[in-house]
């Protein structure tokens, strides 16, 4: 049985009926990343006063991973353009490198998930807040390379001078006087929470795009040959996907990294 | 990407192509910009959020208008989105509305409750 609507125009709606399915999707996507959001928003106003962690991330590399999401945009578009423009291996060639940027972004993202896993926050029975990351773990004591302080705010707006002139040496913390350590995995608090939640859906949709763009550049492109017209509107779905994914990192990015 | 590119116009498809190169420097640079609002002491937060906030609000409408040219789709696709801009803006403002009920002091802050006897 010959799918309907796959190219031409669906009288009714004017669209090929991918585009509809498409947008379908993308409006329930837009209703996920929204309760998320609003989720950060809420427990943002409900956070006491400076106890909201600001500059825990790695702007440069937040900047970075803006810039190759952005000009994966770009190629992914330039990718459809050479399949309507009949240039295939130019079509290959824009969509291989979409492919290795949303690869290169998923490196820098698993980088920055390694580092916030070595990462430790030790509260000690004394009354001393120490953050670093961790040099050696025994059962009789904790090495940590980073800061420390009896005033917790300090290190939640690492913006600050306060935060910036303590010291980073190699700190030792007996482990019978660890009253709390934990990694910056979601346990750690709120924040964290919500940075793992938001940029692993994130990272999720990534993955996806990543399997659908190699399934395009490599079997799935054997279309091109039997019905160009509906492999260049599969191309054009994978790119209004790929862009949203582009679109919801516009937000998260500021929302998490600079704010 | 409802527009039709073909070899036969090549020179307007060339136009489109620039058209989205310039486009994916524009959103580039705004996020640059929004970096160094945030980089630069501007002496209020909300100032800086609020001017972050407005350049992002352009960033997404590049992306959205010409990246996945919405500004030149069918109105099917405008009221779906219709649809969805609705429930999200009624989403945030049940947010917004649930923000007069948090407590002055967070649960978290809260003593523990004293023990009671058997």
């Amino acid at each position: 049985m010959q799918i309907p609507y796959t190219t031409e125009p669906r009288p009714d709606t004017g669209l090929y009926n991918a585009k509809v399915g498409l947008w379908l999707f993308l409006a329930s996507e837009v209703m996920l990343f929204g309760g998320m959001f609003s989720a950060y928003v809420l427990l943002r106003v409900g956070a006491p006063e400076g106890l909201w962690p600001r500059g825990w991330l790695s702007v440069p590399l937040g900047t970075l991973n803006t810039m190759v999401l952005i000009a994966s945009s770009i190629s992914a578009t330039m990718a459809w353009a050479a399949l309507k423009l009949n240039q295939f291996p130019r079509y290959k060639l824009y969509h291989g490198i979409t492919l290795l940027l949303a690869v290169l972004f998923l490196g820098v993202k698993a980088f920055e998930y390694s580092d916030k896993l070595s990462h430790y926050w030790i509260e000690t029975k004394s009354g001393q807040f120490v953050d670093g990351h961790l040099v050696s773990r025994t059962a009789d004591k904790v090495v940590v390379h980073g800061v420390q302080t009896d005033n917790r705010a300090v290190l939640f707006d690492r913006t600050r001078k306060e935060y910036q002139q303590l010291p980073h040496t190699e700190i030792t913390v007996a482990a019978s006087d660890i009253q709390r350590i934990s990694n910056y995995a979601p346990k750690l608090n709120t924040w964290m929470g919500l940075y793992w939640a938001i940029t692993g859906l994130h990272a999720l949709h990534l993955i996806g795009g990543i399997l659908v763009f190699g399934y395009l550049w490599g079997p799935g492109s054997g279309m091109w040959k039997r019905d160009p017209a509906r492999f260049t509107n599969r191309v054009e779905i994978a790119g209004l996907y790929w862009h949203f994914v582009d679109l919801v990192w516009v937000f998260v990015f500021p929302v998490l990294y600079l704010f | 990407m409802s527009e039709t590119l073909t070899p036969a116009a090549a020179a307007p498809a060339d136009l489109h192509l620039r058209r989205y190169v310039v486009v994916s420097v524009c959103i580039a640079v705004a996020a640059l910009i929004v970096v160094g609002i945030n980089r630069l002491d501007l002496g209020s937060p909300r100032l800086s959020i609020g001017l972050s906030l407005a350049v992002i609000g352009v960033q997404a409408a590049l992306v959205l208008g010409f990246m996945m040219h919405l500004f030149s789709e069918k109105r099917l696709i405008y009221s779906v989105l219709g649809f969805t801009g609705f429930f999200l803006a009624f989403l945030m403002l049940l947010t917004i509305w649930s923000m007069h009920e948090v407590p002055e002091k967070p649960v978290h802050s809260q003593p523990p409750a004293p023990a009671t006897a058997p």
